[in-house]
Order: structure tokens, then sequence, then C-alpha cells
């Protein structure tokens, strides 16, 4: 697999393409994102884990503007999300500058949402047809390699209601690849697919991830995170209680919350799942 | 003697049948076919025998006139009334969609005075019967002389006279449109509340705009849903237009009671009627179907 050119691939010390500067969000008096710092280098896999309700998902959701925070700043792609400067004055985002960030952030949830009147075929060309106004037989042609690429070079013509959970979410995956996004948001892409199905999913993403993709990836699959991620960020009610390379995360836990949470994680894992965090 | 035997025996069948586990013993199985053939015969033969019953009443009344029927049936004066009937037919339902998609979207607004306000309009439009609300439209010069555009509280503007501009069929395309746009907003509503609220998040993540969005992913979606009621709903606007004989608009039913009127062959004019009534009804149940099958795309089959 080739999602993207070799050069695009991290450099440790290029500045950081996503970058989260102290963002606060409140639900009423409930602070689910307070004071959030986080960067994401190109071509990094960036993990997030932490228990429910701890504002990863909402976290993911600010990045590529679905949601707004009430303050601080998200860079992404020397892009200051929300805004746009005219006249040396950042001015808030119209509809449609909103709509055209979002079509360079690719996003992949939860609840696999493939347009369920279209066939997989033409919800991936959906977006480069109707957003990037590609044409038909170039996106096509894409579309074509993109869905061969994740497994589902046979089922072109298939509704989504005739797929398996792991077939729809790799198609949804395909889909949001066919934008040629600079980043790729993964919010817990398998935790809605039965069991036997997550294995073929995150092979997917695993394969993106060694082409150089840029990923953020909140999940609760902790061998993914282990083994794909990079660095690991743990949020615990709004804020990043530790952040580091993956293997230090697992290994040697500095905050007795990331130490609860793994051990909970891992309470009914198999033995070899636990192999190093012993 | 003998009832003694019979107990033995009978405590002896029990006792053999308790041998029997019970995933093996047999079960009563649906009614065999031969019977079920039978059953259902005698059924069809009564429905057909009343069913020509009525019909050799009907047809043998010597009120029938069918030679009438035969004749009003494609007369001009009726054909031309079926052509009033199915343009204030095909004229408020277009009025209907525009101003029920507006109603619908309006009540789903998030302000709550637009909110409020369709929330009015309905409450109003669907409280009125249809016949009061042609009525009044009707007669609305009596009330208003004049009607037009201008600055309230002053002279300046544009007017002209009520009866002029509101003609009995004007007044009844306003008065079903609107009628309709009340029932359609809230058949639009239904079908836009089913479209599962990823689908649109799906939409916008990709990149589309609101607008956009709404064109090519929630509209097909809706559709889906509102097909079958809708075409509940052109149905009864297509037997509704047979209100507006009240004033005098020249439709199919007028037609047919001015023709009564006159040579007081009641039913067979209102048989006439009926049938093409029934003919349309027809041809919009097949339309129905084939939308239907149009936006059926994606369903589990």
């Amino acid at each position: 697999m080739n999602f993207s050119p070799p050069e695009l691939r991290a450099a440790a010390d290029a500045p950081a393409l996503i970058r989260v500067r102290n963002v606060t969000k409140r639900y009423g008096a409930n602070r689910v994102l307070d004071g959030v710092n986080l960067d994401v280098r190109q071509g990094e896999v960036r993990c997030i884990i932490g228990p429910s309700g701890s504002g990863k998902s909402t976290l993911l959701r600010c990045l590529n503007a679905l949601t707004d925070f009430d303050s601080g700043a998200i860079v992404l792609d020397e892009t200051r999300v929300g805004y746009t400067e005219r006249n040396g004055v950042l001015k808030p985002w119209t509809g449609r500058e909103a709509a055209a960030f979002r079509s360079r952030v690719g996003l992949v949830s939860q609840h696999v949402n493939l347009f369920s009147h279209r066939t997989v075929l033409e919800n991936v060309i959906e977006g480069p047809v109707q957003v990037l106004g590609a044409s038909r037989v170039s996106a096509v042609r894409s579309a074509t390699d993109l869905l061969s690429r994740v497994g589902l070079a046979d089922k072109h013509d298939s509704y989504p209601s005739q797929l398996s959970g792991g077939q729809q979410q790799r198609a949804a995956i395909a889909r949001a690849l066919a934008m040629n996004p600079r980043v790729m948001l993964f919010d817990e892409a398998t935790s809605a697919l039965d069991p036997e199905l997550v294995g073929e999913v995150l092979g997917v993403m695993q394969a993106l991830a060694s082409d150089g993709m840029t990923m953020v990836v909140v999940t609760h699959e902790m061998r993914f995170a282990e083994e794909a991620g990079d660095r690991i960020a743990v949020m615990d009610a709004g804020r990043i209680i530790e952040d580091g390379p993956a293997s230090e995360v697992f290994a040697r836990p500095r905050q007795p919350r990331t130490a609860e949470f793994l051990k909970d994680h891992f309470r009914f894992a198999p033995a070899e799942g636990r192999r190093s965090h012993a | 003697m003998q009832r003694g035997l019979g107990l033995t025996q009978l405590t002896l069948d029990i006792a053999e049948h308790n041998a029997v586990p019970l995933e093996d013993r047999p079960v009563e199985r649906p009614r065999s076919g031969h019977r079920h053939l039978v059953r259902n015969g005698l059924v069809w033969a009564a429905a057909v025998l009343v069913a020509a019953y009525a019909a050799s009443v009907v047809a043998t009344n010597p009120a029938m006139r069918w030679d009438s029927i035969g004749k009003f049936l494609t007369a001009p004066i009726i054909l031309s009334g079926l052509v009033t009937t199915l343009l204030i037919t095909f004229l408020s339902a277009v009025i209907g969609l525009a101003g029920g998609l507006v109603i619908a979207l309006m009540r789903m607004s998030s302000n709550p005075l637009i909110k409020t306000i369709a929330v009015g309009y309905l409450g109003l439009f669907r409280a009125v019967p249809l016949l009061v609300q042609i009525l009044i439209w009707y007669n609305l010069g009596t009330f208003f002389p004049e009607l037009g555009f201008g600055i309230p509280f002053t002279d300046i503007g544009l007017y002209g006279d009520t009866n002029v501009l509101l003609s009995p069929l004007v007044a009844c395309l306003i008065a079903i449109g609107l009628n309709q746009a009340a029932y359609m907003g809230e058949i639009i509503r239904g079908g836009l509340l089913s479209v599962q609220p990823g689908q649109v998040e799906a939409a916008i993540a990709l990149g589309m705009t609101r607008a956009k969005a709404f064109r090519r992913v929630i509209a097909p979606q809706a559709a889906k849903s509102i097909i079958p009621p809708l075409g509940n709903d052109m149905i009864n606007l297509l037997k509704a237009t047979s209100l507006v004989s009240v004033v005098g608009v020249g439709d199919l039913m007028t037609r047919a009671q001015g023709i009564y009127a006159s040579n007081y062959q009641v039913i067979p004019l209102l048989i006439v009627a009926s049938i093409w009534y029934l003919a349309l009804t027809i041809v919009f149940t097949f339309v129905q179907g084939l939308l239907e099958r149009r936006f059926a795309a994606g369903v589990a089959r």
C-alpha cells in the first residue's frame, strides 16, 4: 500500500502539522476540554487514549471544526481552525470556509455513516465530485484504486446495508482518503464493530500509518496504540494527563491515573497482549 | 367393568405418552393443502355470489341509465371539468410542497419565534375545515374590498379589487394550497426527522456545505419515507378538490352537479364522477409505486 509519498514522512524537528494550544470547551459548568495542549507532527500516528467521557472525541471533533471551542487555538496545516485572516484581522469562518477546511481533513467515526442511499463506489466518489469538483471519470479511477487497497474491489456496487460492519468501516476509510486529506482523524473507528471484524479495520489503518499518513487516532485498542502509535496522549477529565512515546507510556506510566486506566483495560486481555506492561 | 378397563387403558396411554421425550412428540402441522383449498374455495364462492347479487341489483335498476353513464363519461363538459380538477390538484400540490418545505424547516428551526410561527400556522390551517377555508377566501372581497402591497397606515402602494384578484379559481388554489402546506409540512418534517443525524455529519465532515448536504444526502433519504404518506395526501387532495364545487369553479364535481341539476339523473352522474376519481386514484397509486421503487436504493432487501 502507498497512500502518500514517502517524502511526507515525519521529520522529528519539523514544526508540528497540528498545534493545539490551551483549548477549553464547556457545556454549562462541565469542562469537556480543560486547557488541552497537543502537537501532531507530519507523518506521525498520534493516539489518544483515556476513559469514556474524558474529552477525546470532543478534541478530535474540534480538530476538523465539527465542534467549536470556547478559548485557546488550533492550527492545522498552517490554518487557524475557525478563522481566516482578512486585512490582518482573524475573522470567523463562513459556512463555505468551514466546509473547505473540512474537505482537507478525513474523519472516520465510530458509527459508520456511509451514505445509505448510495453504493460503495458512489460513496467514495461523492466527495471528490461534489466537493472538490473532480470529474466523474477520474474520481471513479482513483476510487477503484482506493477500494482495492482496502480490500473491497468486488464491492463497488453493493449498498452499505449489504456489507459487514468491518467492510463498511473500510469503505468509510476509502471515502475519507478519496479527498486526499492532509490528516486522517479516527474516532474510535473500531469500537462499534464485532470483535472478529476489528482486525481487518486496524490492518488498513496500520498500512495507512506505515505509508506516512498523519493520523490522530482516538482508540480503546491498546495494542494498536502500542504497536502503530508513535506518541500517546492520555486524557482524563478534559485534560491531557500524560503524553509521550508509546513505548514509555505503556511500560512506565508516570501518572497513577494512567496506570489505573491501563490496568483496568488490560484486566481481561490475554497474557500476550500484556507482555510489556507487567 | 367397561369403565375400569377404559381407565386402565387411559393410564397406560398417558404413561406411554410421557415416556416419549418432549422433543420427539408429534406436533400438529398447519392445515393440509387439501382442506385449505376447500375452505378458500367456499370463501371465494360466497364473495362472488354477494358481488354478483350487488351488481345485478345496481345494473338492473331502471334508474341506473347505463346509456347516460356511457354518454356523459366522455362528454366534453365532463372532460373539461376533469382537466380543471387535475389543474387544481397539480397547482395546489406545488403550492403545498413548496409551502410545506418552508413550514417543515421553520418548525425544525432552533429560533423559537420562527418555530412558533410554524406551529401557529399548522394549528390554524389544520383546525379550520377546508370547506370553510375555501368559502373564506372566496368571500374575502366582502371583508377586504382591496388587496395589494403598500406601506402600512398610509395610502402608498399598489392595490387591486379583491374580487378581480381573487377569482373563484385563484381563491380555491390559495385555500387548498395553504391547507396542503400545513399537512405537507408535517409529512416533510417526518421525512427529515427519519434521516439519521450521522448521515448529515458524515456529509459535513466530508466538506459539504449545509445546502449541499441537504440536496445530496438529506433530501434523497427523506424522500424514501416521505413518498408513502405523500401518495396518501395526493389522493386526499384529488378528492378534496371536489369541495370547490361550492363556489362554482368548473371542476369535475361541479360539472356533474350542473348536469344532474337539469336532467335529474343524480346517481348516474355521481357514478360518472366516481369512475373518473377512481381512475385518477389508480394512476396516482401507480406513480407512487414507481417513486417508491426509485427511492428504495440502499434499503436492505
